[in-house]
């Protein structure tokens, strides 16, 4: 029961670090999205920059 | 707003939604209608997603069309467990997705210039998405034949209207030819 949540722990962080690597191109590519998108909400008047 | 719509597209459209206080129905209809695809990605990762449990309402939620592409291809290590790996693709993907709204929107408040061209950054990471399939993949049939339904469907329906038309092509091709495709080895054998 002792040995059940570490091996757990393990197995979580190695599923973590096998998926990282396959996510940074996604990563590089969402990390342009957000500006485009704050360029057409400013466009519409309701950026980011209209709030308080 | 990114962390409750989880659709680049719909993200766009909502913007005029919005702005012209839309109806309920009227969104529901341009929701659907704008990422219909997701349907023909659900399709096909009904057997990826059989065994995920607690896990499976999110996974659907976080379908988008890159995690769907790396979880088309991405096979763990053989000590990693299938379906957490799985799991953090998503996760990852959708947290690089809200960081990215949030600095996009810093930034973008606080300075302009001009956007012309941002867009293929988008373009780009399918690219390499694809490159990185390609090269991990045993077979090339099932790309050249997205390739190829793209490419005819392009020219036939233009850029505005392909998608649907294509995915549906691919969709029907690779159901026809599915018995050789599942069996490459013998295939190459004979």
């Amino acid at each position: 029961m002792q040995t059940g949540q570490p091996a757990k722990m393990r197995q979580l962080k190695l599923a973590l670090r096998a998926a990282f690597p396959r996510t940074v191109p996604v990563m590089v590519g969402y990390l342009f999205w957000g500006l485009p998108l704050e360029f057409c909400w400013k466009v519409k008047g309701m950026a980011l920059d209209g709030l308080p | 707003m990114s962390i409750f719509i989880y659709a680049g597209s719909m993200q766009f459209v909502a913007v005029d939604l919005l702005a012209t206080g839309a109806g309920f129905l009227q969104v529901i209809l341009m929701t659907l209608m704008v990422n219909i695809r997701h349907v023909f990605y659900g399709i096909s990762m009904l057997g990826k997603f059989r065994n995920l449990g607690a896990k499976k309402p999110y996974m659907i939620f976080s379908l988008t069309d890159e995690t769907f592409s790396l979880l088309c291809t991405a096979e763990p290590p053989k000590n990693v467990d299938r379906n957490w790996f799985f799991f953090f693709i998503a996760l990852f993907n959708q947290l690089y997705w809200i960081v990215g709204s949030v600095v996009g929107g810093l930034l973008g408040s606080s300075f302009s210039f001009n956007t012309q061209g941002i867009d293929f950054a988008m373009t780009a990471l399918f690219v390499v998405i694809f490159v990185n399939q390609w090269r991990e993949a045993k077979s090339h049939v099932p790309a050249l034949v997205g390739l190829v339904c793209s490419l005819v469907c392009l020219l036939l329906f233009g850029a505005d209207n392909f998608i649907l038309p294509a995915l549906i092509g691919m969709v029907v091709l690779l159901s026809v030819f599915r018995g050789r495709l599942d069996r490459p080895e013998e295939g190459a054998a004979t």
